[in-house]
């Protein structure tokens, strides 16, 4: 999962950033509202999570206007908590909000719930075959045995899971499972794959030659 | 406590005049019916006198005329009337049955000296004294019992129809009253609910009586005022919650992360340095606002003397050189020739001149300058701050030096303040009796000057200076 974090307070960012990349998510980061549009606009996120008050271009403005062309899931972290403020943001095209200071463990819940509610997946955890995934603790297990699997090979198997029945190209995968600051060889997905299925069985990822992979639904 | 309200005074006067006025008039009327009622019984009593009076003219043998029969008695009984006779000489002539047994002669003194009759009242009794021109005495009378009687009927309907007018007239003054009172009932209800927290209710004027709307008007003038105070306290409780709002998320956040995964001492460090940043930031906005509390409430110290205006500024001057050379902007120093003189808190201006030299590098460009400079006009005396900054918008201008009011939508701007400076700055100024004026033109720079008066001011003297004349 790739995520955008737009925020000015370079603090906040940076720790928002940190605490995100550990749950695995790649990230991306922007300081100001031009920049976090422009961004927003370029690379495919599964989230934004996107602070109102921003130099250049506040949140609002770069939601609406992001919202004329993608309709990447947005969660505003916003200082105002009066009702209007709030019914505002929504309005502009907001999935969620949070109001600060908050809870850590909040923000990274309502993060998997706005990307899983953005997949159409209503449960937080996901039966694959004979296996369990579950999003909020990350883990797969079997048979309530919990699979060892590495941050990366979770990811993949969490947005594949998430996108059950339908061909996920190699692409697609790429940007999402790695941040603009990554050059990892496109390949390097291979790999991880291969891990996979070592540990999960060849059924479970099919390869669809010439197109992706896929979890069949 | 009744007797306080307004409305019942009314009440209380109103029945007090209505009970003299009915009183009087019924005190004469009653007076007036008696009078009358006398009248017609003397009137009665005369004509009925003339048949005693004939009776003893005509049986006086001194007459002479004894072949007529004796005249006949006169019969005056059926009308309930009584009358004897006495002679000259005070023998009885002639007494009625139905004559008290008290009836006795009255002698002369009780007569009219005339030939008038005489009326009379005796208890209940009405009689009228004649004496005939050969000196013997006639009198007539008869009992009131029965005109007294209805007399009393007279006076007790008077008094019943009175009671009704006053009670009529009562009731009616409580509805004028409570008509007349309703306006007020109305104002007291509104400035109640107002009272209450209905701070944006005004009292209606319109439909009010000429002299209570200008009271709602200047009750609806301070309600205007209460509520404008409320606003600004309330804007900015909220405003410093909200600017707390970003260190506190920073604290969380950092340490929140920090601690949810074994962390190399460089990573510590980096979390540690920025707890310490956001709690910077909150003193210097908990200190802010404390600065801005003691100001309004007139409890911040202000010690004015006689100090020269080009000297402090020389002294924040050199305080900003070293921001300045690491922003490498020269700063320019242009003095008034002579002492500019001025009775000010030194360190207060000081704190002034410091935050617009700290804005005016802060917020220039590279290659940019800032230029001092002090002087006098016929307006006062100043200190000139110039910058060729970035410049302010001109829709910015009319709140810039309002409290928490930021230029730029972000809360991270360049000074790390929460847009309190310059809100303290005109604050300050205001203390002095000067103020602080702005002229900026985006792209170009700003001119930011701190006016102070010639004189010392005396309009708004601080406690400082109260409490060092009482010593």
């Amino acid at each position: 999962m790739r995520l955008l974090i737009v925020e000015d307070e370079a603090d906040l960012l940076q720790s928002l950033a940190m605490a995100t990349r550990d749950e695995g998510y790649a990230v991306d980061t922007a300081s100001d509202g031009e920049e976090g549009l422009h961004k927003a606009l370029e690379s495919p996120y599964d989230c934004i999570v996107l602070d109102v008050m921003l130099p250049r271009l506040d949140g609002l403005g770069l939601l609406r206007r992001l919202r004329v062309a993608k309709a990447t899931p947005v969660l505003l972290l916003t200082a105002r908590d009066a009702t209007g403020d709030r019914v505002q943001g929504l309005d502009s095209g907001a999935d969620d909000y949070l109001v600060k200071p908050f809870d850590l463990g909040e923000l990274l819940a309502r993060l998997r719930a706005v990307i899983r509610r953005h997949n159409g997946q209503a449960s937080s955890s996901l039966v694959i075959g004979e296996y369990d995934l579950s999003l909020p603790s990350r883990t797969l297990s079997k048979g309530g045995v919990r699979i060892p699997l590495t941050a990366r090979e979770y990811s993949l198997l969490e947005y594949l899971a998430l996108r059950r029945g339908s061909v996920v190209s190699r692409t697609e995968l790429y940007e999402h499972l790695f941040d603009e600051n990554d050059d990892s060889l496109s390949n390097l997905l291979d790999v991880h794959v291969s891990k996979l299925r070592r540990k999960l069985g060849t059924d479970l990822i099919e390869t669809r030659r010439g197109m992706g992979y896929a979890i069949a639904g | 406590m009744i007797l306080r309200s307004l409305r019942w005074q009314l009440q209380v006067w109103h029945a007090a005049l209505l009970v003299v006025v009915l009183a009087g008039f019924g005190v004469t009327a009653c007076q007036l019916q008696r009078a009358s009622r006398l009248r017609e019984i003397d009137r009665e009593l005369d004509s009925a006198a003339l048949e005693v009076l004939r009776f003893v003219h005509d049986r006086d043998p001194a007459r002479g005329r004894p072949e007529l029969p004796p005249p006949r008695r006169p019969r005056l009984g059926s009308a309930g009337i009584y009358f004897a006779a006495w002679a000259r000489d005070g023998s009885e002539i002639e007494r009625s049955p139905e004559a008290p047994g008290t009836l006795r002669h009255p002698g002369q003194a009780g007569l009219s000296p005339d030939r008038r009759p005489r009326h009379v009242t005796h208890g209940v009794h009405r009689e009228s004294w004649f004496r005939t021109p050969r000196g013997d005495v006639v009198v007539v009378g008869r009992s009131m019992a029965s005109d007294l009687e209805g007399f009393r009927h007279f006076a007790l309907g008077l008094a019943a129809a009175g009671l009704a007018v006053l009670v009529a007239a009562l009731a009616t003054g409580a509805a004028l009253a409570g008509r007349a009172m309703r306006p007020l009932e109305r104002i007291g209800e509104s400035a109640r609910r107002i009272a209450a927290g209905a701070h944006s209710e005004r009292i209606t004027t319109t439909g009010l009586p000429e002299e209570l709307a200008s009271l709602a008007g200047l009750l609806n003038e301070g309600f205007d005022q209460i509520e404008d105070t409320l606003a600004r306290q309330r804007r900015f409780t909220a405003d410093a919650s909200h600017e707390l709002r970003t260190p506190v998320s920073v604290l969380l956040t950092q340490t929140q992360a920090t601690l949810a995964h074994p962390r190399s001492e460089a990573e510590y460090r980096a979390t540690l340095e920025a707890c310490q940043r956001a709690a910077d930031r909150m003193r210097r906005l908990v200190e802010s606002m404390l600065v801005l509390a003691r100001l309004d409430s007139g409890e911040e110290p202000i010690r004015r003397e006689p100090a020269d205006l080009n000297a402090v500024a020389a002294e924040a001057i050199e305080s900003v050189l070293p921001l300045a050379r690491a922003h490498g902007i020269p700063l320019g120093f242009h003095p008034a020739p002579g002492p500019v003189e001025a009775t000010v808190d030194e360190v207060q201006v000081g704190q002034v001149l410091l935050n617009l030299l700290g804005n005016a590098i802060a917020y220039n460009r590279a290659g940019g300058s800032v230029e001092v400079t002090t002087g006098r006009s016929e307006t006062g005396l100043f200190v000139r701050v110039s910058d060729t900054g970035i410049g302010i918008a001109p829709d910015h201008l009319p709140r810039l030096f309002d409290r928490f009011y930021r230029v730029d939508g972000s809360r991270a701007n360049p000074r790390g303040h929460a847009g309190l400076g310059l809100a303290i700055s005109s604050k300050i100024l205001q203390h002095h009796g000067g103020r602080i004026t702005v002229e900026s033109e985006p792209g170009k720079g700003s001119v930011f000057t701190a006016w102070f008066p010639v004189t010392a001011p005396r309009e708004e003297p601080s406690r400082e200076d109260r409490r060092g004349v009482s010593g």
